[in-house]
């Protein structure tokens, strides 16, 4: 104990000296890491701001060791040798997290999706939080964080249901074989037509989808904003109920 | 200004409403705090109602108010008409050939929009509403395009003998009145003949004009050089000739480029396509 106090007594301005300066480089590199995240988000896009700010704030980290090691009179070359010999050893041990950095240099190169994007993986399907090193982070609807490692992205198959700007709403309808499929036709035509969210173009249509065994199979086909999705569903799905219970058409 | 549009006074706890075809505008006043509701009806009664008029009524129930504070006592509203807010998609009255090197005058009647402002030492724009709920409609293919709105407003052609100032006769004049007439010249510079049966109407790029009661838009000249070409879109920033005392009552939403290129003809029947599991 009462060597270390001799110690740091010796050394008290180097202490001070490199406890200025981290806090200093911390604060600026932090700082520097959030400004160029976000004017790279708004440029770009808030995947590169994400990836930006990253390699900032890592260099940043490293430049900051690499001061405080010298300054405590470390010999750097020759922990580079031992960090070799460390790196080999763990890379070894570590397969599976370079395969999932590789999968994520490719995930960055392809771009099948971005943050906020709204992807399904597997039975999984959430908002995209952040694209990093090893994983992506999901939140899905109900509000759970959801890790997937970047080598099982690139080895499923990626549904991205929001890169494009339009949906197709397809609303499956089985209807008594005694209806006539021309008047119900034009109820779910009346129908799309009425609601405001739904597109005139392209054309919603209604198909005979099949023939079972006791109805017909009808599919719905409307078209709206991807943002639309869900409270068009809604509102036609309350509509098709109403009117066909006006109009007495048996739904099977 | 048209008696429809301006400054009206607002009286404490007295509820203001305007009534515009389908839409009925409230405006209530409690000291500095401004209360807006709209509400569209599609019955045949306000349908039919298009004389403008101001009654004091009870406060109804069932209506989505928008609420405002305001550092300055508002005393009075000012409602102006507007242009809508996108792009309108124009089908036709009947689709027609334009043979090579030929021009095309048609007029559209553009389904107008309300802003009410607070008229006071700061206007503030409280609330945009469109007299009428327009469908959305996609203009462009599955992977890019442009939200628009869906007109069900026909063009009609030009009167023969009659000044522009004066066209079209057709439709009654309240229900002008809450339209704003847009002059098209088409013409067709391609060696092929051009089929029209929709159009793309730029409209936040459009000034809205006030003339005599009446609301018009700059003219608009669509130069097409083949179906499957870009065509050239020129707006004039002026009103149509021989317009007496005509004013800007809307600027444009958007500033255009003097020139917009755009495929004006475009039929977006090909975008449709579907794809079933069987």
């Amino acid at each position: 104990m009462n060597g270390i106090i001799l110690l740091i007594k010796e050394n008290i301005f180097l202490i001070v000296k490199v406890v200025i300066i981290v806090v200093f480089s911390l604060s600026f590199t932090i700082w520097l890491s959030r400004l160029m995240r976000k004017t790279v988000s708004k440029k770009y896009s808030a995947q590169y701001g994400l990836i930006t700010g990253k390699i900032i704030l890592y260099t940043g980290l490293t430049f900051l060791l690499i001061f405080i090691l010298r300054q405590a009179g470390f010999k750097l070359s020759a922990l580079l040798g031992a960090a070799g010999i460390v790196g080999l050893a763990i890379g070894f041990a570590s397969q599976t997290s370079v395969s999932n950095i590789i999968s994520g240099l490719f995930l960055i190169a392809e771009r099948p999706f971005e943050v906020n994007d709204v992807i399904s993986v597997g039975s999984v399907t959430g908002v995209v939080l952040s694209i990093d090193m090893l994983s992506v982070k999901l939140r899905t609807f109900d509000n759970k964080y959801v890790r997937i490692p970047n080598e099982k992205i690139i080895k499923s198959e990626v549904t991205n249901n929001t890169r494009f700007p339009i949906r197709r709403l397809d609303i499956g309808i089985k209807v008594a074989y005694k209806e006539n499929l021309e008047r119900i036709r034009k109820t779910l035509t009346d129908i799309a037509e009425k609601e405001p969210l739904c597109f005139n173009e392209p054309e919603p249509s209604v198909i005979l989808n099949g023939l079972s065994g006791s109805s017909m199979d009808l599919l719905f086909l409307v078209w709206t904003q991807k943002s639309d999705l869900l409270k068009v569903k809604n509102a036609l799905m309350e509509e098709i109920k109403k009117r066909f219970e006006k109009e007495n058409i048996a739904v099977k | 200004m048209n008696k429809n549009w301006g400054i009206f006074n607002l009286n404490k706890d007295t509820l203001f409403s305007k009534q515009f075809g389908e839409l009925k505008l409230r405006v209530k006043k409690d000291c500095n705090e401004l209360s807006l509701a709209c509400t569209h009806s599609t019955s045949t009664r306000s349908r039919g109602k298009t004389e403008l008029e101001t009654v004091h009524e009870p406060q109804p129930e069932n209506v989505s108010w928008v609420h405002w504070v305001i550092s300055d006592e508002p005393k009075s509203v000012e409602i102006s008409p507007l242009l809508p807010d996108r792009p309108l998609i124009v089908k036709t009255e009947s689709p027609f050939f334009l043979a090579a090197g030929t021009e095309k005058l048609i007029f559209i009647g553009i389904p107008i929009w309300i802003a009410v402002n607070s008229a006071g030492k700061e206007k503030i724009r409280l609330l945009e509403a469109p007299l009428q709920i327009l469908s959305n409609t996609w203009f462009g293919n599955f992977e890019s395009g442009e939200l628009c709105y869906w007109a069900s407003v026909r063009a009609e052609q030009p009167q023969v003998g009659k000044p522009q100032a004066e066209q079209p006769q057709a439709g009654q004049q309240a229900q002008q009145t809450l339209k704003a007439l847009c002059s098209v010249r088409l013409s067709n510079m391609a060696n092929e003949s051009l089929p029209v049966e929709k159009m793309y109407l730029p409209v936040p790029n459009l000034t809205l004009f006030n003339a005599d009661g009446r609301l018009w838009t700059d003219e608009v000249a669509v130069s097409c050089r083949g179906a499957d070409e870009a065509g050239q879109v020129k707006f004039s920033g002026k009103p149509p000739e021989n317009l007496i005392h005509a004013s800007i009552a809307a600027a444009p939403r958007q500033k255009s480029a003097k020139n917009i290129f755009l495929k004006s003809f475009s039929s977006i029947n090909s975008i449709w396509g579907f794809n079933v599991q069987e």
